[in-house]
This record gives C-alpha cells, sequence and structure tokens, in this order.
C-alpha cells in the first residue's frame, strides 16, 4: 500500500524524468513534502521504502526528515519554528499579502521597474539578449554594475562569467526565492506579481552561461508564489515562449533559514541536509551535482529581465556609484502604511519611513529599524539618514541584506528584541561548525537570562567572546552575521543593556523584571 | 601539471611550497602545533570543529584544514584572536562533554583531551556556560562497540568514515543546531541500520563516544593476514599474554589499506573458543575418546597402509596455507599413489579455473583489487560483493561513485543502491544474458576489432553462435527488461576501462563453465583484459582457496597448474619426490563422495573441510561418509564432519602457525604465528607430515612452512621467486617465476597463457538449469553467504557474530508471504525433492517473487539438505544456486 503510494507520489513529481540516474536522492524532498502534505507527516514505517526507492539509507532519509522543519514524524507538523512565530508577534511582522506601496515621491517620472512590470509577457529582454553573444550580455551586465540582491551584493556578471568559464557539460540556472528574512516579503511580491520576470531572467543567464535547465527554489510558505509560478512556468512551456531552449521547474524548500545560503540551498536539493559547503569551489564551478550553477536572488534576475529589455544605461540613470539601480524593500511595524516598495538606491531610510510609509503610528515614536534580516543589524533614530545602499548600510553596521526592514518603536525593549533574534538564531543554526551550534546556544542563555533579570555583571565580557568567536571562526555567513544585531544593539543603546544586567530594569517597561536587591 | 612553488610567510619566516597543499598541514609540518578535531587524513575536510583558525593577513581568521595555501599569505598561529577563538570554542565544546574522564574508556588517548591541553581551559568560564542538558541514552546494541552519544563532540569523523570510505552512509546527523546527534537508521539503535558492524568509525572516533566493548589493549601486536575470506586483508593481531585481544588493519597493505569488516576485527574470538580441539580423538564403539598423537598417528599409518592407490581419497583445505597444501598433495600422490586429491574450490570457484583456463590459459584473477579503483565501469555478476567479500565490496562502493556500476543479480543485493543499472535476471540464465550482450555489441560495432584480431581465436564461431540470442529471447528467457540489457551492452561495450567481478552466482550452476567463459567472452570482445583497471576478477570465497588450487590439490595437477596426465611432468615429479606416480587425473570432491557411495573409495582423509555441511544434498554426503570404512578428519572444531570420523586430528588455527595465503588476486601473504595452539593441537603440515613419516615415506622432513616453500618453489616455475624472507617484506603477486621477478600484477598483458598465446572465444548455447519448479515446488531457491558469517564452526562460535545474525533465515518476497501466510519472523518448512528443514521467514523486498533465498551457515536449520547434486560437466561443481523447493507455514 505504502508502496504504491511512494511510486504514484513520484510519479507525480515533474522531477523524475529529468533528475539523471544516480541522483535520485534529489527527489527526496518534494517526495517528503508530498508525503507530509497527504498524511500530515511522514510514517516512519515508510522511511525504509522511500530509502530503498531513492537508493539511499534509512540513516540519510532521517537525516533530512529531522533536518527540515517541514516534517514531522508524528501527527502535527511543526510546519513553521516557535522563534520565528513569537518575532513576527512581538515585531507586529505578519504573513499577509504585502501591499505594494505608491512610491512616486521618491520614484519620480518612473514606472516601477521589477515590482510588477506594465506588460508582463513580452519577453523582450530574452529576445535582445539571444540577439547577443552570451559574452555580450555578461559584459551588458557589468556595464550596468547589477549587484545580487540576495544579501552578498555579489556583481553578477563575475558570477555568470566564472559560470560560464567552468568546464561542465550540464550547468543550471538556479532562481533562489527562499526568502527567510524575517519580515521581508520582498521576493514573494516580486514573484507573484510578475513571475514572468523570474523565468526572463533565469533564460537570460541560461544562455549567458550555457545552461538549459533551472529550479525556483521556493520557500514552501510560499504556497501561492509556488502556484503562480508553476501557472507561469506552464504557459511559458504550453505557448513554448522559451523554444525549446530553456527548461525550468519548481523545486519547494522545506523550511530553513540556512537553505536561503547558496551552498545549503544546493546541498537540500540533492535530497540532503542543508548545511553549506566549504567555498571554493563556488556554486559557479561545482554546484548542483558538481555541475557549474548560477544561484541567483528573485530580484537580480527581474532586474537582469529589465536590464536586457532597456539597456544598461537606462539602469545605471538611478541609484549611487556603488549600488545601481532600485532596490525593493518591505518595511514592517508600527508605521501607518507598512508594504513593499520600489525605490531608487540612495533614497535615505527616512525619506522611506516617513515619506512613502507614511510615518509612525499615532502615538509611536521610532526607536530603530532592523535591516538586513537575522544577520543584519539596528539602525539608531539619528542614522535615520543613512542612503540605502549596500555600501551605506554596510558602513553603519546594518547592511542592507536582501530588503526586509523592521521598524521598531519606542515601547520595544532592544535587550527583548536581540534575545528575540538569539533565539532565532538558536533554532535556525544547522549545526554544521562548533562556533554557531554552541555558541547561538550560549548566547541566547544569556540573553534569557538577561531579560529574566539573572544578569551578571561578567556576563558581558563573555557575551562579547562568544561574539567575536561566531564573526570570526563560523562556517559560514549565518554563523557570522549573527552577533550583528546584538553587537549594534550594544553599540547604539548600552544604557538599556546595563540597566537590565545591573540595575534588573527595563526601561521600556516590556520584560518583566524585579529590581536587584528588591 | 607542474608542481609550482609559491612563498608563504609563516609565523615572521618564509617559505617556498608546494600551491596545493593545506595550511593546516604546512603548518604542522613545520612542527607547529594546530589542534583540531574534525580533521582526519583519511577524510575530506569538513571544517566542524573550528579549533584549527589561524590568521591570515587581511582575512582574518581561516579554518586551516579548509584552505589551500595562497601565494604571498602571511600566516600568524598564534595571535592573540587564534588563541582566543580556539579557547571559547573549545569551552562552548566542553561546555557539552561530560566530565568523568577518568572512567572513560579513551581516558589518555582521547581527541578533546589533546587538545584541551593544548589550548587551555578556564575552569571557572566553563562552569558559567554548563547547560545542563539531559543525558542521552546510550546505544550498546553492537555485540562490539558501543554509542555514547553525550561524548560525541560531532566532529563528523564518524559520518565521514561511513559515507567516504565505506561507501555505506549508516551513520549520518539528525536534527539540527544545538539539537545535531549522529544517528543510525530512523532513530534505531546500530543494529537496526544499514550498519556493517566495521569498527572503521570505531577506529578514528576521537573520543568515548564510539568504543569498542571489550577494550583490553595489547601488550604486542603480530603482522598477519587475516583468515576470513579470500580477499586477503593485512591485520595485525594484538596479544595481551596468550590471548588475541585485538584486530588492526595493516594500513601499509594495498589490499585493505588498513581496512577491516566486522569479521576481520571482531571475529577472532573462535581462537579462544572452549570447543577448540585440544587432543586427538579415536572413536570407539561411536563414541569418542581423547588420544595420544601417537596412538592417533600410528593408527592412521597402519590403516592408510591398506588402502594406498584408487580407494583413497584426500581432501585438502582452502583454509590451510600454501605449504600444508602443497605437503597434503604431496602425501596423497607420493605416499598414498593417487590423485585423488581436491579441496573445496570444487564447490565454489572450480568452473572459474576451468572456464578462465580455457579462455584465457590460466585459472586466475587478472588484476589487482586496486584496480577497481580506476575502472570506469564496473559490471557485477553474481556477486554480492558487499557481504561476502565486504573489504572488497567496499572499494566497489566508493569506486562506484565516479564509475559506471551495472549489477547483474537476481537480489537486490545492497550492491544495488549504488548502481547505475540493475539487472535482475532469472537464476540459471547468465549465458543468455552474456550472449545478449555480446550480440548487442557486434551488432553495434562496439567491439575492439584490433584486440580481437590481434590477441584472439575463434572469434567466428563464437560470433556466429551469438547471433541466436537476440534480444527478445534474451529479455523472454532472463525475465529481464530489454532496455536494462541494451543499456549494460553498450555500457560495457563504450565506457573502458572496465572490469567483470563474479562470485558464486556465476560458478555454481550446471553450466558454470559456461558462464564464466561467457564473461570471458565479453571481456576479449571490448579489449577489456591486459590492462590497469580492466579485466576479470573471481571473486574467491575462502582465504587460501586459490592458494589450495595452485598447490595442486586438485585431482588434474601438481602445482602451478602442471598436469598429471603429460609425462614429462610426472617425470619431473618422480624424480624430485623418489616415487613413482599416477598419471591418471584422479576424482573431484563430489565424485569421491560418490565413490564411497559406490564402495570404490574406501578411506578419507579430510583436511579443514566441513564436507558434511557444505556439499550439496546433505543426506546424500552424510550417507556417503558414514560408509568410509576409515575416515580421517582434522580440524580446528570437532565440526559436524569430525563426527563421522574414526580419528580426529586437532589443527591449530592461523593465529597459531607460520605459513602464506593466497589472496583472489594471486597475491601470496605470509601469516605468522601469534600465540601458542591450544592444548595439543599441530598445525596441519606437521600433522600430515607425521603420517606421512609413520607410513615410512620419504622426503617429509620439513622443519618449518618456509621449508616446504623452498622445495615447492623448487618444482613449480610459477613459484619460483617465492620464498619466505622477500614475502616478509610484503605479499607478491604470481607468476613470480625467479627470486629477482617483481611479480605479476597483470595477466595476459602481452599474450595469453593458452598454447597458441591467443584468447579463445566460446561458441555457447543456452542449457538450462537441472532443476525447474513446478506446482509440488513453486519456488526458486538461492543460497549464498551472510556478512556475518563465514561457514559453520567458526563464526558461530563468534558470540557477537551470532548476536548479529543467530540463525538460518528464509528470504521471501511480500507478496510470496502473503500467499504462504506468514509474517516476517514466523517458522516455516522449506522442502525440496531431497530433504526439508524449518527456519524463520525474513519477508523483504529483496529477493523478487517466485524466488527464496537462504544462507548456509548453521548446523541447527542446514541448507544443504535442500540442493541437489547435480554437476557441472566440466568442473564437477554443483548447481548451488537453483533449487526448486515448497515452502509451507508450520
Amino acid at each position: 500500500m505504502s508502496k504504491q503510494l511512494i511510486e504514484r507520489f513520484l510519479s507525480e513529481l515533474a522531477f523524475e524524468s529529468r533528475i539523471p540516474i544516480g541522483r535520485a536522492s534529489g527527489q527526496l524532498l518534494p517526495l517528503l513534502l508530498r508525503i507530509q502534505e497527504s498524511k500530515g507527516f511522514i510514517p516512519q514505517g515508510w522511511i525504509p521504502l522511500i530509502a530503498q526507492t531513492l537508493k539511499m539509507t534509512t540513516s540519510e532519509v532521517y537525516s533530512v526528515i529531522t533536518y527540515y522543519p517541514s516534517f514531522s514524524l508524528q501527527s502535527g507538523s511543526r510546519f513553521r519554528r516557535q522563534a520565528e512565530f513569537r518575532m513576527e508577534e512581538a515585531f507586529h511582522v505578519h504573513l499577509k499579502w504585502p501591499e505594494v506601496l505608491d512610491s512616486s515621491a521618491v520614484l519620480p517620472g518612473q514606472n516601477r521597474r521589477i515590482l510588477g512590470r506594465v506588460q508582463p509577457l513580452a519577453f523582450a529582454g530574452i529576445r535582445r539578449a539571444r540577439s547577443l553573444s552570451p559574452q555580450n550580455v555578461i559584459d551588458e551586465l557589468r556595464t550596468s554594475g547589477l549587484r545580487g540582491t540576495g544579501g552578498a551584493a555579489f556583481p553578477t556578471w563575475l558570477k555568470w562569467e566564472s559560470a560560464a568559464k567552468a568546464s561542465g557539460h550540464q550547468r543550471y540556472i538556479i532562481c533562489n526565492a527562499a526568502e527567510g528574512d524575517l519580515g521581508a516579503y520582498v521576493d514573494r511580491a516580486v514573484l507573484e506579481r510578475d513571475p514572468f520576470a523570474i523565468i526572463e531572467g533565469m533564460a537570460i543567464a541560461g544562455h549567458a552561461v550555457g545552461a538549459r535547465s533551472g529550479y525556483v527554489y521556493i520557500r514552501s510558505e510560499y504556497p501561492e508564489a509556488v502556484k503562480i509560478m508553476n501557472r507561469a512556468i506552464q504557459e511559458v512551456r504550453d505557448r513554448n515562449l522559451l523554444e525549446g531552449a530553456f527548461e525550468l521547474e519548481v523545486f519547494p524548500a522545506a523550511g530553513t533559514y540556512v537553505c536561503g545560503e547558496e551552498t545549503a540551498l544546493l546541498n537540500s536539493m540533492e535530497g540532503r541536509p542543508g548545511h553549506p559547503r566549504h567555498k571554493p569551489p563556488f556554486p559557479t564551478q561545482a554546484g548542483l551535482w558538481g555541475c557549474p550553477t548560477v544561484v541567483n536572488n528573485v530580484k537580480t534576475l527581474a532586474h537582469v529581465a529589465w536590464i536586457l529589455e532597456h539597456g544598461a544605461s537606462q539602469f545605471t540613470q538611478l541609484g549611487t556609484q556603488k549600488s545601481r539601480g532600485t532596490a525593493v524593500l518591505s518595511i514592517c511595524g508600527p508605521v501607518r502604511n507598512p508594504g513593499v516598495i520600489e525605490v531608487p538606491m540612495g533614497t535615505t531610510l527616512r525619506e522611506v519611513i516617513f515619506g512613502v510609509c507614511g510615518g509612525m503610528l499615532p502615538g509611536k515614536s521610532l526607536k530603530a529599524v532592523q535591516t538586513g534580516g537575522p544577520l543584519g543589524g539596528l539602525v539608531p533614530e539619528i542614522l535615520l539618514d543613512t542612503p540605502i545602499s549596500f555600501e551605506d548600510l554596510g558602513q553603519i553596521g546594518s547592511p542592507l541584506g536582501s530588503g526586509g526592514m523592521i521598524v521598531i518603536s519606542d515601547e520595544s525593549c532592544i535587550v527583548s528584541a536581540v534575545q528575540k533574534f538569539a533565539e532565532f538564531a538558536k533554532e535556525e543554526s544547522c549545526g554544521h561548525c562548533a562556533p554557531c551550534r554552541l555558541g547561538t546556544l550560549q548566547l541566547e542563555r544569556i540573553l534569557r537570562e538577561w531579560i529574566e533579570g539573572k544578569g551578571q555583571e561578567r556576563d558581558f565580557a563573555f557575551v562579547a567572546d562568544i561574539s567575536s568567536t561566531l564573526k570570526s571562526s563560523s562556517f559560514c555567513a549565518f554563523g557570522q552575521g549573527v552577533p550583528g544585531i546584538l553587537n549594534s544593539a550594544l553599540k547604539y543603546f548600552p544604557n538599556e543593556f546595563q540597566e537590565h544586567v545591573r540595575l534588573g530594569r527595563c526601561p521600556a517597561g516590556q520584560c518583566s523584571l524585579k529590581a536587584k536587591g528588591e | 601539471m607542474e608542481n609550482k612553488n609559491i612563498s608563504v610567510q609563516l609565523d615572521g619566516v618564509r617559505y617556498q611550497v608546494p600551491a596545493e597543499m593545506r595550511l593546516l598541514d604546512f603548518i604542522r609540518s613545520r612542527g607547529t602545533v594546530v589542534p583540531t578535531l574534525c580533521d582526519h587524513p583519511d577524510l575530506t575536510p569538513a571544517g566542524h570543529c573550528r579549533l584549527c583558525v589561524v590568521e591570515v593577513a587581511g582575512r582574518g581568521l581561516v579554518a586551516s584544514c579548509m584552505e589551500k595555501m595562497q601565494d604571498g599569505m602571511i600566516i600568524d598561529s598564534e595571535s592573540l584572536q587564534v588563541q582566543n577563538s580556539r579557547r571559547s570554542t573549545l569551552e562552548l565544546i566542553l561546555a557539552t562533554h561530560p566530565m568523568d574522564c577518568v572512567t572513560c574508556a579513551k581516558n589518555g588517548r582521547c581527541g578533546l583531551q589533546e587538545v584541551a591541553a593544548h589550548i587551555g581551559v578556564d575552569e571557572s568560564r566553563m562552569k558559567l556556560m554548563r547547560t545542563g542538558a539531559p543525558e542521552l541514552p546510550t546505544d550498546s546494541s553492537n555485540p562490539f562497540f558501543l554509542r555514547d552519544p553525550n561524548k560525541c563532540v560531532l566532529c563528523g569523523i564518524c559520518t565521514r568514515t561511513c559515507s567516504e570510505l565505506q561507501g555505506l552512509g549508516a551513520l549520518q546527523s539528525a536534527n539540527s543546531g544545538a539539537n545535531l546527534m549522529v544517528n543510525a537508521g530512523a532513530g534505531q539503535p546500530l543494529t537496526q541500520s544499514s550498519c556493517e558492524s566495521c569498527g572503521e568509525c570505531v577506529v578514528r572516533c576521537p573520543t568515548g563516544a564510539l568504543v569498542v566493548k571489550s577494550s583490553q589493549a595489547p601488550s604486542r601486536e603480530v603482522r598477519t593476514t587475516c583468515t576470513y575470506c579470500g580477499v586477503g586483508c593485512g591485520i595485525h593481531l594484538g596479544i595481551r599474554g596468550n590471548k588475541i585481544v585485538s584486530a588492526r588493519g595493516e594500513q601499509d597493505n594495498p589490499v585493505n589499506e588498513g581496512r577491516l569488516c566486522v569479521k576481520g576485527r571482531f571475529g577472532y574470538s573462535f581462537i579462544h573458543s572452549p570447543e577448540r580441539l585440544k587432543t586427538p580423538l579415536i572413536k570407539k564403539d561411536g563414541v569418542f575418546h581423547e588420544a595420544s598423537w601417537d596412538e592417533a598417528l600410528d593408527l592412521i599409518a597402519s590403516r592408510f597402509k591398506d588402502v594406498k592407490g584408487s580407494a583413497f581419497a584426500g581432501i585438502s583445505s582452502s583454509r590451510a596455507t600454501n605449504e600444508e597444501n602443497y605437503l597434503m598433495q604431496k602425501f596423497v600422490r607420493a605416499v598414498m599413489q593417487t590423485n585423488n586429491i581436491d579441496n573445496c574450490a570444487r564447490l565454489c570457484h572450480a568452473p572459474t579455473v576451468s572456464g578462465l583456463s580455457k579462455s584465457f590459459g590460466t585459472g586466475g584473477g587478472t588484476n589487482p583489487l586496486s584496480d577497481i579503483d580506476g575502472a570506469e565501469c564496473l559490471l557485477v555478476v553474481g556477486s554480492n560483493t558487499t557481504e561476502a567479500h565486504a573489504v572488497a565490496g567496499s572499494r566497489l562502493r566508493r569506486a562506484a561513485r565516479n564509475a559506471k556500476l551495472i549489477v547483474v543479480d537476481p537480489r537486490e543485493i545492497e550492491l544495488v543502491r549504488h548502481a547505475d543499472l540493475w539487472l535482475p535476471l532469472r537464476p540459471g540464465t547468465d549465458v543468455v544474458l552474456l550472449m545478449g550482450m555480446a550480440k548487442l555489441i557486434l551488432d553495434r560495432g562496439l567491439e575492439d576489432k584490433q584486440f580481437i584480431q590481434d590477441r584472439c581465436e575463434s572469434f567466428d564461431e563464437f560470433k556466429k553462435a551469438a547471433q541466436g540470442f537476440d534480444i527478445q529471447t534474451v529479455a523472454r528467457l532472463t525475465g529481464v527488461d530489454p532496455a536494462r540489457i541494451i543499456q549494460a551492452a553498450e555500457w560495457y561495450g563504450t565506457i573502458k576501462p572496465a572490469m567483470i567481478l563474479w562470485s558464486l552466482g556465476i560458478t555454481e550452476h550446471t553450466h558454470g563453465t559456461d558462464n564464466v567463459m561467457a564473461l570471458a567472452n565479453l571481456a576479449m570482445l571490448t579489449g577489456n583484459i591486459g590492462k590497469p583497471s580492466a579485466g576479470v576478477m573471481p571473486m574467491r570465497g575462502q582465504n587460501n582457496v586459490q592458494g589450495a588450487c595452485d598447490m595442486g590439490c586438485v585431482p588434474n595437477s601438481y602445482p602451478g597448474s602442471q598436469a598429471v596426465t603429460k609425462p614429462e611432468i610426472q617425470g619431473k615429479f618422480e624424480k624430485n619426490w623418489g616415487v613413482p606416480l599416477s598419471s591418471a587425473n584422479g576424482l573431484t570432491l563430489v565424485e569421491m563422495l560418490q565413490g564411497l557411495e559406490s564402495g570404490r573409495i574406501k578411506a578419507m582423509y579430510i583436511m579443514g573441510m566441513d564436507v558434511a555441511f557444505s556439499v550439496s544434498d546433505t543426506q546424500r554426503t552424510q550417507d556417503a561418509l558414514r560408509k568410509a570404512e576409515f575416515l580421517v578428519v582434522q580440524d580446528i572444531f570437532l565440526t559436524g564432519t569430525a563426527k563421522f570420523a574414526d580419528v580426529v586430528l586437532p589443527a591449530a588455527s592461523f593465529a597459531e602457525k607460520d605459513g602464506t595465503f593466497t589472496n583472489l588476486e594471486r597475491r601470496v601473504q605470509l601469516i605468522r604465528k601469534a600465540i601458542p595452539a591450544p592444548g595439543e593441537a599441530k598445525p596441519d603440515w606437521w600433522i600430515v607430515q607425521e603420517i606421512a613419516r609413520r607410513m615410512g615415506a620419504k622426503g617429509f622432513d620439513f622443519e618449518s612452512a618456509a621449508e616446504i616453500m623452498d622445495e615447492m618453489a623448487g618444482v613449480t616455475p610459477y613459484f619460483a621467486g617465492l620464498n619466505f624472507v622477500r614475502l616478509e617484506k610484503q605479499g607478491v603477486q604470481w607468476p613470480c617465476t625467479s627470486p629477482d621477478h617483481p611479480g605479476t600484477p597483470r595477466l595476459h598483458v602481452e599474450k595469453f597463457n593458452t598454447q597458441t598465446g591467443k584468447g579463445r572465444f566460446a561458441a555457447l548455447t543456452y542449457r538450462p538449469s537441472f532443476e525447474t519448479t513446478d506446482a509440488d515446488y513453486p519456488f526458486l531457491l538461492m543460497t549464498g553467504r551472510s556478512l556475518y558469517h563465514f561457514h559453520l564452526a567458526m563464526t558461530t562460535q563468534v558470540e557477537g557474530l551470532m548476536k548479529l545474525h543467530p540463525e538460518e533465515l528464509c528470504s521471501l518476497h511480500p507478496e510470496d508471504a502473503k500467499r504462504v501466510g506468514v509474517k516476517d519472523g514466523e517458522r516455516v518448512e522449506v522442502s525440496s525433492r531431497r530433504g526439508k528443514l524449518i527456519v524463520r521467514a525474513k519477508v523483504t523486498r529483496q529477493v523478487q517473487e517466485g524466488m527464496a533465498f537462504m544462507t548456509f551457515h548453521f548446523y541447527e536449520q542446514p541448507t544443504n539438505v535442500l540442493t541437489h547434486q547435480e554437476l557441472d560437466p566440466v568442473s564437477k561443481t554443483p548447481e548451488f544456486k537453483v533449487t526448486a523447493v515448497q515452502i509451507r507455514r508450520v
């Protein structure tokens, strides 16, 4: 019975025919998601059968099931992790259809570029790209100065050139839509509004680097996005809009933050726990199944389509010297108009929050803006005039990341906010390296003690020690980035920490502390 | 690529170093300590522990295990930041580690203690961090080692060992983040996972997380060769007092490169079993009585004197040494005056010897095992390599990652998981499949025309014969999907170099010799012979089955395949041994038993073989043994066969004597005496020699095994270059024709060993198996080995192995189980036209519908009561692999 069901699920998955021999494990995540969806959990007794079907060991299958939060071994899914849920509560960030805000105040006379195009199905970008040689496409991107919008801000042309030059028969283009930053609905908004731009961007990338197939790796908490993307792919296929030169499909993610990191993403696609890989080799040299692979963020690919349609010189008309074009942001928290917005790079935070978003809700004042997601930092009110760009935000220790921003009001306790992020870090650490696996555990424990009034003076040195080790010695960008929020909080709001630890008092009145000695 | 040196600076000193060197290796090579927990020389670096960080100017801290040197790098191996980070990370690790060092089995050998001692730990800071995590249960299910997750530092050495070295992946991480742990199976005890208990992870674990249960450290070690299968792994036996307490793989041995399987590492307690024979036994009125050596030997000598000639038969031992086998056949030929000498190869790889002799002129595997590593295509037919030849099996699994692996086997054996293509053929249809593949290769013009023209003969007849094997017929007879057959032919025909491996799935048929020649045909057809990683490898079973045949324990040849029927050979041996010799071929093993039945054979001398249970059709075999007028059995245990004997002689085990074994790649390797034999047990060669002397024979005055080898080398051109002095250094692959001959890793490089020097194609036809299923006996039973056992008497004396595989099981497909009406673990009666027995059913999809599978390791459930004695006409090997049986619920 279970055997037939597994085989039926497998036959329903589009992957089967295309995943090469010896790579059956690539079907593991889609299969598990399908079983989870249909049964509500993964029956323990099925594991040996799944293993045998996909030529894996039971331990390998178990390893994957227990790694990803999308799977559970008992009924009652643990689809989302507790820390993330608590953060959404704490920061008033809710997963809902993000409103796209009118940005004409800051983007005068321009249509939005990638946040919903006017004529989505023109495919002018790919047509123009195909009229150019692959090298010319890469050169065009080079001229545009486009940098990756997933967080690392790596020059896109350089990534493509590396993949184009790597040796290998098979190459892949992967769109990274595993958007995991708290309060960031940027990729989702772009993807749901104009999935064709992503397809087009991927096809252009395919043309430039010589790849004929690709995957859109979508966070499974975005079922709507998965549907929209699947429909768009089907339409492109039905109308033969790519003329068979590029094939792509959706690969649903299984709910971990770290899988937004490109090598962890690749491991998950190969049916393994989403631990990051060491670089080099970079994915462009040895990515999916060891083949040269370009992994680009959703917005990057949408920009690519725009650039190829309108030309690099149009693109560079907006933005700063080092951050060209526009930024797509999502603003959450106690502002009048939260939502998603596209603004020219270089627009200040103040212009966005008090211009486009209409300022704070009545009776609230702004304390800080959290940018760059859980690996980002905090921008205090006094720095709100910082321009939004990779370089300017990077300089003040609160990177742009993938564009998610959470506005924090005066009513919020910074220590408590940082503790929430530490809790998130502890839950999302993949465990691959000792500093991150154990450092996040200790950091969260100490911060919890602080908000519970059990802090001690010597903790500061201890926290500094762990933060520094995390930053300097962790395996991947996750562990290295975890201390960012803590460090900027300690830098800009030292008094709040002092009051919590030394006096046992929460100035925001949020933590239920008793003053020491009372 | 040229070796480019680059310039780097380490701790203020400039060096020129090769660019491909890792920082860690370079820094250590300068004599500087770099602490690590997760780095291991055998494994891919993983970067888990981050203790090896060093500071690189312009980059900050980098994990030195993961980084290669770059030109101009300025490295500080001990900067303040390095020290702080290492200390902080170590504190984090120690904070979750139990502090019971003194009682820990790894105390003093612990990797964590070592790095802690180097880095230094501040106890007060560590106390701050202790989280009081709940204690996790220890997994003690494995009889040989235990797993304590509390002591695990998650260095990933065990998981990488299992995946990278063993190619298995039984150990994996589970969970994530702070809950990360090492896991086997679906969160189960080790014994319920796919763990093969090889212990390679235990050897490498830096902490007390994986430790051997009986961890008595040896006080000395002896280098020798494993006594289990034909792979012939080099081992160091660890000894304390007169007891073997440990075994570890010999790193420098090219056969196993330090690795061992569960039997080779943990399976030696049989040596100290109380069941070992300690004195000679003489049967009086059906009861054994202890006797002195003089009594026993004199009795044997006097009885043997009366049966010289063709009424006598000797069975030698493929478990014993080359020297003992040489002496045994010399005894039978020179003293007993008959060529009735054989060994258990008759039951397994005799078709390999006869088939390969016909095709290539030499009956041995053509390449070294290490050639598997470089093969681009691997065709494995009828060999459950990962169980029966575990260490070679893990080599195969590793190779399969980079090569196309085609597995031909009726069962979905473990190897299928690693295969690119599986051809589940109907047992007994190998010739059809292989000739069909040959036709496909020919039809597509993929044959190596040059090789065939230059090096082979009889090609046209073969080509004509192949025409009868069109794909429809082949698919119908073999039951294999034609697309798979075509794919297999195309891969084997085009992907080079290619190797073929096989075992008893090929040979134990009434057409076993044909099967072997069909494989030889394929190898010649594609030119896959005589080149690196191109060849044919019969996976031979017993540790010295190659040697027993090489030493002339076969009825048709003296040592080194020198035919007894050739007058010049006969003359040479007569001159050398100083006695007249018989020019008539002797009887093969099963013929000897049938000779007992007919009364033609009166007396038999069996050395180290459990004839009563290993020959097919147990009832018939045992009836035959009962008819012997005088039966002498020499063994280390009172085996099932010994019970039929008139005199039983206690032999020394492999750990108690010197000698040589020859493995399946023709490598002759020394075994060395590690401990004294129990009681009065003696080496087999001593016993044979004593009998000969008491019969007044000359030429049995050897003082050591080395002297026997010297005589053997003197009469055998193939082995002329062998002697103990050179073997002391390393094993030698024969032919080795003079003391300065380096040995021969690959056969048939220039020409074949046939009379014409050409490889002979065989024009084969399909002959169905002897027995077919019918309404009364609807299931097709195959037999084979288990990873945890070897034959009967040895491994069943090892408690741990018995825990892992305690009894005979009959594997059945779930659908068949339903039809029979049994569930997994319930008892069934399995019966054939010859006998029946009761065993538990193992319900598994490993076997196809309509088929059943059993091993043959248990006296209580002797599987061979079911099998029959129909023989391959050429090699006289019985058909163990195809038996029609009925299975009923009990």
